[in-house]
């Protein structure tokens, strides 16, 4: 920590600090990825519920993976896409532990919908955090579920074709019109540009806080709660890092549009 | 690090440049432009982001919002003068 000259640290009180829920390694992410902030929310959402103690992580197959890395709580890694079926056993074995997962569109959305699906369809209390890039990004940038028409990825270099692969699959829409869940979201998590000022809005990251600390609220109520976060990656998007916030609050909005989709506990009026 | 703070600042960021990826998100989200990127190197071979209390448009309000855009935790603490 730097020692500011002159005014010595007992003069100031600590607004935003450093918290207990992360363990303060540096993350493997590349520079300005959605997941950094997700765990910084996550986190922060833990020690202001106080439940770290009680909490535990279920690793996913992605980025996602190094979670139990930066999160200091219980941690079990799951196969490739069965977060939600190993955090159901955990909970219906331990009622009093928080499980949550923090899972990718690649893991949740294309070979984990199975396990998704039933999971929200048997309302386990659990919640997930679906990171929503468009994009298959450990691997190397091939084609996920959730590409929109016409992106070029590894595996669709002229583009993807709706016509041959189908449409964009909207998981959250998928997750709403299903019985079970209490609290379904969408979230656009990136900065935004605000109009023609060169200043971006955080209006994402403090809604995706509150959207969090919520999520966490319907699950110790007994809820299934699913929050999804349209995130960029600008690594496998080709685009440098402000023009991926750019395309996914202006391009990605549109096709995944953020809202409250589901709120059967009312946790979001207070 | 080039931080020269004074008695009469009201507010703190404090950056951890060696966590710094020089991503730019606190940059272009700070209402009051008082982070920059630094000219200098981390570790990592990145220009890390750098606090200046009297910003291009004001001085730090220690609003808080690099500190929730920041993915690398690199912004530590946000501190203001106790009242």
């Amino acid at each position: 920590m730097t020692v500011v000259q002159g005014a010595p640290a007992a003069e100031y009180e600590v607004k935003l600090g450093r918290l207990s829920t992360l363990t303060g390694r540096p993350t493997h992410y590349c520079a300005g990825c959605e997941h950094g902030i997700l765990t910084r929310l996550v986190a922060n959402a833990i020690e202001e519920l106080g439940l770290r103690e009680r909490t535990v992580l279920v690793d996913s197959v992605g980025c996602s993976v190094f979670a139990h890395d930066y999160i200091n709580t219980d941690a079990v890694q799951a196969p490739h896409g069965r977060a939600p079926a190993v955090m159901s056993g955990i909970k219906r074995v331990r009622p009093d532990l928080m499980v949550f997962a923090v899972q990718g569109d690649g893991d949740a959305v294309s070979i984990g919908l199975l396990e998704l699906l039933y999971a929200a369809n048997r309302a386990e209390p659990i919640t997930i955090f679906l990171v929503n890039n468009a994009i298959y990004g450990m691997t190397g940038g091939q084609m996920a579920p959730t590409t929109p028409e016409g992106m070029v990825t590894t595996t669709t270099p002229q583009g993807r074709d709706v016509a041959e692969t189908g449409r964009p699959l909207d998981a959250t829409k998928l997750l709403a019109g299903l019985d079970g869940p209490s609290y379904v979201k969408r979230v656009v998590l990136p900065i935004a540009p605000m109009g023609s000022t060169d200043l971006y809005s955080a209006r994402g990251p403090l809604e995706g806080a509150k959207s969090v600390l919520n999520a966490f609220k319907v699950q110790m109520r007994g809820g299934f709660s699913f929050v999804e976060f349209v995130s960029t990656c600008s690594i496998n998007w080709k685009m440098s890092v402000l023009e991926s916030k750019r395309f996914a609050t202006e391009t990605l909005a549109k096709l995944f549009p953020p809202g409250l989709y589901k709120d059967k506990l009312g946790v979001e009026k207070g | 690090m080039s931080r020269s703070a004074t008695p009469l600042q009201k507010s703190l960021v404090d950056v951890d440049s060696e966590f710094c990826k020089g991503c730019s998100l606190c940059v272009v989200s700070c209402p009051q432009r008082n982070l920059k990127l630094s000219e200098s190197f981390n570790r990592l071979g990145f220009h890390p982001a750098e606090f200046h209390y009297h910003g291009e448009k004001g001085d730090c309000t220690a609003c808080g919002i690099c500190y929730w855009v920041c993915p690398d935790f690199a912004i530590a603490e946000v501190r203001r003068v106790r009242r």
